[in-house]
């Protein structure tokens, strides 16, 4: 049973969650979604998610707040994190990947399908 | 006319000079160099001295001529050379009259301008002041403007990434198999928001920019390569248009240049873009080669051309050819103006040749080698 990837995907938006969900399940992995940083952690806790697609701009607390509370918890502060935002400023960019995230995407740089490649390729690793 | 001229007189204050403030009644005060502080001239120069002096000489000659030759000197020796003297100063003051006045006049007038260069400098600080404010104000402005682009930009992204992300599924079949009269028309959707979001990038960059805040991740790069795949890309788009866009990959390879290869793939982007948008019939030639020490890139057309003005204004925000206006084709003039900008930031440069209006246009972008 272990073969499905889990996705987790943190996002405030909800069509583009439905979107990216639509995508990735239709490629076959299971996906949860968590529309802040509470409910992700703990889905991350209960789920153990091989990967998480993480927004930054979230409406109570950013992205930026969740990669430092993951850290606190070891059982999931190894899980690799894609950062997927439309906010691209160089200190979020660069405080985002000193706090170890894999990639920092721009969303409308991508479509599913490609942001679907990354991270297959990604996994592949 | 005479009375005039005495007033003008009193008014030049000529008596205070010849009277008590002269610089005679301070005269043990005397050093050839300094100025007299009242007329303004060396006093080596100064006439009054020079009669005083003279007058001095001449008593002491004859009276001592007069001691010498007789023993004594007679009272027809003093009358005479004191007639003399006075008779000299008669004179004098006759012929030192028009240059003292003339000497005052400018001392007047140099105080005057003083005083109203004075005025001025007060006045141009005032505003410069004023201006500097102004500029301040401005700034705070521009940097809000800029902010409140940066910040608008992102919003906007989120919708277009909904639409480009399903439109993008909607033809790669997610959502059934769409039939082929649709999947033209999804293209061309998925196409506009493209566009769209390369409008966004384009002010995002700018307000960047402007914030200074643009990141540059310099990297070995294959220039003519980059050309290659943003030629494919923009292919599809010229030939809508009916237009031939045409690029030959020069043999052997070039070499490398060291850019940050997103954003010079954005200037040539923007370029193509341009020149498809601008261009009504016609062709397109891309051209890449060596010159010296410098990769040169260039993207003919045979559109609408620019007026000699147009190939300067074009590089600055918000300013587009005047064909633009004619064809009211869309775009907000700013990919040339972040094409400036980041090819600034790689010592590059870019310019744009076109031999006038109707006779399309040739941008040049040149990148260092290494």
């Amino acid at each position: 049973m272990k073969n499905t990837t889990k996705i987790l995907i943190i996002e405030d938006e909800e069509i583009l969650v439905e979107m990216y969900q639509d995508k990735f399940s239709e490629a076959g992995f299971e996906v949860f979604s968590a529309p802040n940083n509470d409910e992700g952690l703990r889905l991350a806790k209960k789920e153990k998610p091989d990967l998480i697609l993480l927004d930054i701009l979230l409406p109570d607390e950013n992205g930026i707040q969740f990669l430092k509370r993951i850290k606190q918890f070891p059982e999931i502060s190894r899980i690799p994190i894609i950062a997927i935002s439309n906010y691209d400023e160089i200190e979020t960019k660069s405080e985002a990947y000193n706090l170890g995230v894999k990639l920092y995407l721009i969303k409308t740089q991508f479509t599913p399908q490609e942001l679907l490649d990354v991270v297959k390729k990604y996994l592949e690793k | 006319m005479e009375k005039t001229e005495k007033n003008q007189r009193k008014e030049l204050g000529r008596p205070e000079y010849l009277n008590k403030n002269c610089w005679l009644v301070k005269n043990l005060n005397y050093a050839p160099y300094k100025r007299c502080q009242y007329c303004d001239l060396k006093f080596r120069n100064c006439l009054f001295l020079h009669y005083q002096i003279i007058s001095l000489i001449l008593i002491i000659f004859f009276f001592t001529l007069s001691f010498l030759i007789d023993g004594r000197i007679p009272e027809l020796v003093i009358i005479s050379v004191f007639t003399l003297v006075i008779f000299y100063g008669y004179f004098f003051n006759k012929s030192t009259d028009k240059i003292i006045q003339a000497n005052f006049t400018e001392r007047k007038a140099k105080e005057a301008l003083e005083e109203f260069n004075e005025t001025l400098q007060q006045k141009v600080d005032e505003q410069t002041e004023e201006i500097r404010k102004a500029y301040d104000d401005l700034k705070v402005l521009d940097k809000a403007k800029s902010e409140f682009i940066s910040m608008a930009s992102h919003q906007l992204r989120t919708p277009l990434s909904v639409i480009k992300g399903y439109i993008s599924m909607m033809m790669e079949g997610s959502y059934g198999n769409p039939p082929q009269k649709m999947k033209g028309k999804l293209n061309g959707v998925f196409q506009s928001s493209e566009r769209l979001i390369r409008i966004i990038n384009d002010l995002l960059n700018i307000s960047k920019v402007e914030l200074g805040k643009i990141e540059v991740n310099k990297s070995p790069v294959q220039l003519e390569e980059l050309i290659q795949s943003s030629f494919e890309e923009m292919k599809i788009e010229a030939e809508k248009k009916k237009i031939k866009l045409t690029f030959e990959k020069p043999k052997p390879p070039l070499p490398q240049v060291n850019i940050d290869q997103l954003k010079i793939r954005q200037v040539i982007l923007n370029l193509i873009d341009n020149a498809i948008r601008y261009t009504q019939k016609g062709k397109i030639e891309l051209k890449v080669e060596k010159v010296n020490s410098v990769i040169r890139f260039s993207v003919k057309d045979t559109g609408e051309g620019l007026t000699e003005k147009e190939q300067k204004d074009i590089f600055t925000g918000f300013v587009r050819g005047s064909a633009g206006i004619n064809y009211f084709i869309e775009g907000a003039g700013l990919g040339l103006y972040v094409a400036k900008k980041f090819l600034e930031l790689h010592q590059g440069k870019i310019w744009a040749v076109s031999e006038g209006k109707g006779k399309g246009s040739t941008f040049f972008v040149e990148l260092p080698i290494g």
